[in-house]
């Protein structure tokens, strides 16, 4: 890469370093470390709430799905601003009236300390992996794209982003994300731009090749749960999803409890709501738009170069061979493309139309089937499963912005990584602290001593999530499964809040509730893995209401003395 | 306490049956209106009131959104 796209990644890293110094300065109790003294404006926790969901994944991995897949995958946030509004007014007035520092904290008042151990408990087990892999996902293609070893990649990331959430707590992460949500938003506008200046095609003809290869299918209204991106999979499992997700997650609950009011808290949820959607369409939207691109110029027959190496070093003769047919291939394909975005032959559009998107379409299986066997034969020679898809906005921002730009788009891809691991590592330090040490071990302590203690536990989950990033790698199989148990448990513990809002709930209902809810998504995870993960949230869910309600009217009356 | 108005007991004619009229308005709950001292809306009021204008209005920039990816879909897909 370029020195100046270098400096340019410098400059934003150190730049937030300071700022998150600079931060440090206000913050001199554990109120102020952990909810900015709850002051902080609608919009700018509006922002770090939609920052704190955008992470390098999006940028990445979201991005290359635009490319390979379109814009269906926007399907997925269709139940968001839905779950927004039902929070708006139901979660959000509950969790800042009781005055709480972590939603955990809540549960104790209604349920009794073991509810509340048990989801904080939960939580810091799901999170602490999840960030772990956050910073792993752009450290390994970093990796792969630099050829630089691992620990550097996650160093990059991780240690800034460990520093000043550990100085700053909640007010240099929230400000943070404040200014890497506009860095993000502008990257993606400004790639929009270049791709839409550098196409050889107008942005109309582009739109038209996309849509003729499907990739602005946007729309399935098939009702299949065993289907992820359709209508009702959205609207229905993404609903629940996004209840658990901005309800019950400490890592979102701590944004909006560190707003200044209940209406800045529901107007920073309602950001979400309006912009969400728009926002997801425009990252796959950039995907889409670099496929449209790469049929006007020659792109890489395998994005990952790790991958490449390996093929041209073990099998070099034969990834030869396979390269001369993917030249013309794609030389093919680039003729029948112009012809059927009307460049080459405007005139001819209407009458022979049909045909030419028809050649195009032929000539664009052959690419993908020369693609394909490239891609059989990297995971052949490594022995790893391909994701080229996490490599192709990547090697575009490398080989095809200018200098300047494509700085700026690294640097979004690093803040949009430290924009979610700050305010995770944030929201596991308050909930070690709030919800077991002061608790359990320090009930009384001077302020000082739990800004201390706080400040040590952000340092220890940013080496646990640093540990756990390294050896996300080799321990592949094993984040999948965390992942899995993570789902085991995020649609029941927003039953068990849902429960609390049933007035004759009681204590022991939820308990077994939640452990019974657990055991059904597992039943379902195991016996039916053909079902969505969306649904899982939905099962969860009800079955801890159902059981709950079913144990507590069944149970003796026994108000817990907070009920 | 909420201030009170007298209430003429026989109003006898159409201006003193109308102000009769206002003073009642006036004098009920919903005319004294929930912002004054004592007769603060429940939570769950306040939150009813909140929840359909703004689910309204969500719903509704939605479903423009999602028109508007329809739209798109429909003049370029396939």
């Amino acid at each position: 890469m370029h020195p100046i796209n270098w400096l340019i990644v410098g400059a934003y890293v150190a730049y937030v370093l300071v700022d998150g110094v600079r931060r440090s300065r206000g913050t001199r109790e554990v109120e102020g470390y952990f909810l900015a003294n709850r002051t902080l404006p609608w919009w700018a926790v509006g922002l770090s709430v939609m920052a704190t969901q955008l992470s390098a994944v999006t940028m990445i991995g979201t991005t290359g799905q635009g490319a390979t897949d379109g814009l269906r995958f926007v399907q997925f946030y269709f139940g968001l601003p839905l779950a927004m509004v039902l929070l708006g007014v139901t979660l959000v007035p509950f969790l800042r009236g009781a005055g709480v520092f972590t939603a955990y904290e809540y549960l104790e008042r209604r349920f009794g300390p073991r509810t509340r151990a048990l989801t904080a408990f939960l939580f810091l087990m799901s999170r602490g992996m999840s960030c772990g892999v956050i910073i792993a996902a752009p450290a390994v293609v970093f990796s792969a794209v630099f050829g630089w070893p691992l620990l550097w990649c996650v160093a990059l990331i991780g240690v800034p982003t460990v520093a000043y959430t550990m100085l700053g707590g909640i007010q240099a992460v929230t400000w943070a994300d404040v200014k890497q949500m506009i860095l993000i938003v502008f990257a993606l506008l400004a790639v929009v731009v270049v791709l839409v200046v550098r196409m050889p095609v107008s942005p109309g003809e582009a739109l038209h090749i996309a849509g003729a290869t499907g990739r602005l299918q946007v729309f399935d209204f098939s009702f299949n749960i065993n289907e992820t991106y359709t209508f009702w999979s959205g609207l229905i499992g993404g609903t629940f999803l996004m209840l658990s997700y901005f309800g019950t997650d400490q890592s979102q609950v701590q944004r909006y409890l560190a707003a200044k009011s209940v209406g800045a808290a529901r107007t920073s949820l309602l950001m979400s709501a309006y912009w969400k959607i728009p926002l997801q369409a425009l990252v796959l939207l950039v995907g889409v738009m670099v496929f449209v691109y790469y049929q006007f110029a020659t792109p890489p027959l395998l994005y990952n170069p790790a991958h490449e190496n390996a093929v041209v070093e073990v099998r070099g003769t034969e990834y030869a061979a396979l390269q001369d047919r993917y030249g013309e291939a794609l030389e093919l394909r680039e003729d029948a493309a112009r012809r059927a975005a009307g460049l080459a032959a405007p005139v001819d559009r209407d009458a022979g139309g049909g045909a030419a998107l028809d050649d195009f379409l032929g000539r664009e299986a052959t690419v993908q089937e020369i693609r394909a066997e490239a891609l059989a034969m990297a995971e052949e020679v490594t022995g790893e499963a391909s994701r080229d898809v996490n490599y192709i906005i990547p090697r575009f921002v490398l080989g095809e912005l200018p200098i300047g730009l494509a700085g700026l788009f690294i640097a979004a891809i690093v803040a949009a990584a430290m924009s979610s691991i700050s305010s995770e590592l944030n929201s596991l330090s308050t909930t070690s602290i709030i919800d077991f040490y002061r608790r359990w071990f320090r009930p009384e302590a001077s302020d000082a001593h739990y800004l201390a203690v706080s400040k040590a536990a952000t340092a220890f989950w940013g080496v646990f999530a640093c540990f756990v990033a390294l050896y996300a790698v080799s321990l592949g199989s094993l984040i999948e499964v965390v992942n899995r148990f993570g789902s085991f448990f995020y649609g029941s513990i927003l039953g068990v809040f849902l429960l609390a809002m049933v007035p004759r709930a009681r204590a022991a209902g939820a308990f077994v509730g939640l452990l019974v809810g657990m055991g059904a998504v597992a039943l379902v995870t195991f016996g039916a893995p053909e079902v969505s993960f969306l649904w899982h949230n939905v099962i969860g869910a009800l079955t801890v209401v159902g059981v709950g309600v079913v144990l507590s009217l069944r149970g003796r009356a026994t108000p817990h003395a907070a009920d | 306490m909420p201030a009170r108005f007298p209430v003429a007991s026989a109003p006898n004619t159409p201006r003193l049956r109308r102000l009769h009229k206002m003073r009642k308005i006036r004098n009920s709950s919903a005319g004294r209106g929930a912002e004054r001292p004592g007769r603060a809306r429940s939570a769950g009021q306040e939150q009813d009131a909140l929840f359909r204008p703004t689910l309204v209005k969500v719903l509704l920039v939605q479903v423009v959104t999602l028109i508007l990816l329809w739209l798109l879909q429909a003049a370029y897909h396939g």
